[in-house]
């Protein structure tokens, strides 16, 4: 399985690397993606640096824009769209043929592309950090809880990327539906605007499910707002959603499969 | 190279297979093929009925149903499109786990064989249809499958390339077996020259004559005439020694030919029938 799940991973790469220009405008993106929220916080808290907005200052939000895209970079994925192309044009029939399980060989084809996201994560840190001047972690135990939060986050987002991608099996065209679910986790999960500031009921629903694990959890962690017991909890709770993301993926992928039609003959 | 099933195959419409057996899987535009190919291959669950496979069903055993296995799709490749067709040969060393001395072993005889030497370092894009259905066959092959599906591996070929396919694989030569199929039916299982003498046309004897004298001939199927060339349609009783003899005794023969049915004539003879039914 192993030497599988790399083979699959150096293809994945080796694809992406093809082209020199896309790797460019990968890099090009990130730098785009990072000036639109620092413009907007900047903005809105122009006039008093000092003002503190549900417990997060300006440099709070500077570092919380820095870590989403960086939890970005390595999240990114388009396992929603492979699949879906796959099932529409009849071409996923190739990968039931390879020895593995089909999800496995998808998400490490994918994990491979992530390497190459490397020069991005490299733009960000080198050229975003005079700018932004984000805060060190709070503790070496919230950086360490950081790093295990952002691992689970970039697994949960392939799984839920792989379950939205199964939509196709029932509804062959489901890029409306796909696109309306990613901007809702998107929103659920802190990557448009941090959860502080969404009212405390909504908040208080959202902080047991499994989306805030995907940004805000992580940057929650590294900022110190949730630290000691209740970080560990978090990150049992992330994990435990995790699984249970990977045991319904399981489940629907069965299902779904008996109803797979080679489309295209 | 030879490719050998361990074990009593499979039960298809209440079929066996046996081990070594070559088997032709013949039906018109909607007949199931690629279906019945793909319930085989595990890549499709049906909705009724049983497949064994070596002891596995393809679809509920499908990672080791697909390790013993090579498949083939006329229509779909599983080369990497943009990268040179080493690379996607390579890979199939990874997803097989095939041992490094065997996958070099394997691809030198497979690119000997198929002669895939002047093209393994071009990306497959740039790839001619017959290039790329040879670099598919090499990789259904590395790993030494016990059982090959080869689902219309000629279509979209030239004339040409499919000579050279044929020959390279010699379907037709080394098909011991055929089954035609229609609408998940079975309408014929038996050998190819019992096939041939069921639904083949008669074999055409082509005689062109120095002049243009007319021939009546007695003991065959038909005679037709246009100009000096006479095309005798013989019944598969007549001999054709003795016809033959009567022929250049009677008439001025400038030159003949033997036509006997091919599998094609008398594939096409039976989705004529078949379409005429409809």
């Amino acid at each position: 399985m192993w030497k599988n799940i790399s083979g699959n991973a150096k293809i994945g790469l080796s694809l992406f690397l093809m082209y020199r220009m896309q790797v460019v405008m990968v890099v090009f993106d990130e730098g785009i993606n990072f000036l639109v929220p620092i413009c907007l916080w900047f903005g809105l808290y122009r006039g008093n640096p000092g003002l503190i907005v549900n417990g997060m200052n300006l440099q709070d939000l500077f570092t919380y824009t820095f870590l989403t895209l960086i939890l970005d970079v390595i999240s990114r994925t388009e396992l929603t769209w492979i699949l879906r192309r796959g099932i529409r044009s009849g071409d996923l029939a190739i990968e039931f043929l390879c020895p593995c399980p089909v999800p496995v060989s998808l998400i490490s084809s994918d994990v491979g592309i992530v390497m190459v996201e490397i020069p991005s994560l490299l733009f960000i840190v080198l050229i975003a950090t005079p700018f932004l001047r984000p805060v060190a972690p709070a503790s070496v135990w919230s950086f360490v809880g950081f790093i295990f939060s952002a691992i689970m986050a970039m697994i949960l987002k392939r799984i839920i990327a792989i379950l939205l991608g199964t939509i196709a099996f029932w509804t062959l065209e489901g890029g409306g539906l796909i696109m309306s679910a990613s901007l809702i986790i998107d929103v659920l999960s802190g990557g448009l605007l941090p959860l502080a500031f969404y009212p405390h009921a909504f908040r208080d629903v959202l902080s047991v499910l499994p989306f805030q694990g995907l940004v805000n959890l992580p940057i929650e962690i590294y900022l110190g707002k949730v630290q000691g017991n209740q970080m560990w909890l978090s990150l049992l709770g992330q994990g435990v959603w995790t699984l249970v993301f990977v045991g319904i993926a399981a489940l629907v992928w069965r299902t779904a499969t008996k109803r797979f039609v080679v489309q295209g003959g | 190279m030879r490719w050998n099933l361990h074990e009593p195959c499979k039960r298809l419409y209440n079929r066996t297979f046996v081990q070594g057996e070559i088997v032709g899987y013949i039906g018109p535009n909607g007949a199931g093929k690629s279906t019945t190919i793909k319930c085989l291959t595990g890549i499709l669950v049906p909705t009724a009925g049983d497949v064994r496979i070596g002891g596995f069903v393809p679809w509920k055993d499908r990672k080791l149903h697909v390790k013993r296995i090579g498949v083939v799709f006329g229509q779909r490749s599983q080369m990497q499109w943009d990268l040179p067709l080493i690379d996607s040969l390579e890979f199939m060393k990874d997803v097989y786990n095939i041992p490094k001395e065997i996958f070099k072993g394997n691809l030198e005889e497979l690119t000997s064989t198929l002669g895939l030497k002047s093209f393994l370092n071009t990306p497959v894009r740039q790839l001619s249809l017959g290039q790329r259905m040879r670099g598919d066959l090499a990789a259904s092959l590395l790993h030494s499958p016990e059982v090959l599906f080869l689902d219309e591996p000629t279509i979209g070929l030239d004339i040409v390339a499919k000579e050279e396919l044929r020959h390279l694989s010699d379907l037709e030569a080394l098909c011991q077996r055929i089954i035609v199929i229609d609408h998940g039916h079975v309408m014929f299982d038996g050998a190819i020259d019992q096939f041939n003498a069921s639904y083949g046309g008669p074999r055409v004897l082509i005689v062109r004559l120095k002049d243009l004298s007319p021939v009546h001939l007695e003991g065959v199927d038909s005679v037709i005439q246009d100009g000096n060339q006479v095309r005798i349609s013989l019944w598969s009783e007549t001999d054709l020694p003795e016809l033959m003899a009567q022929i250049m005794n009677s008439y001025p023969v400038a030159d003949f030919a033997l036509e006997e049915p091919s599998l094609e004539d008398s594939v096409r003879r039976i989705y004529q029938s078949l379409s005429k039914e409809v």
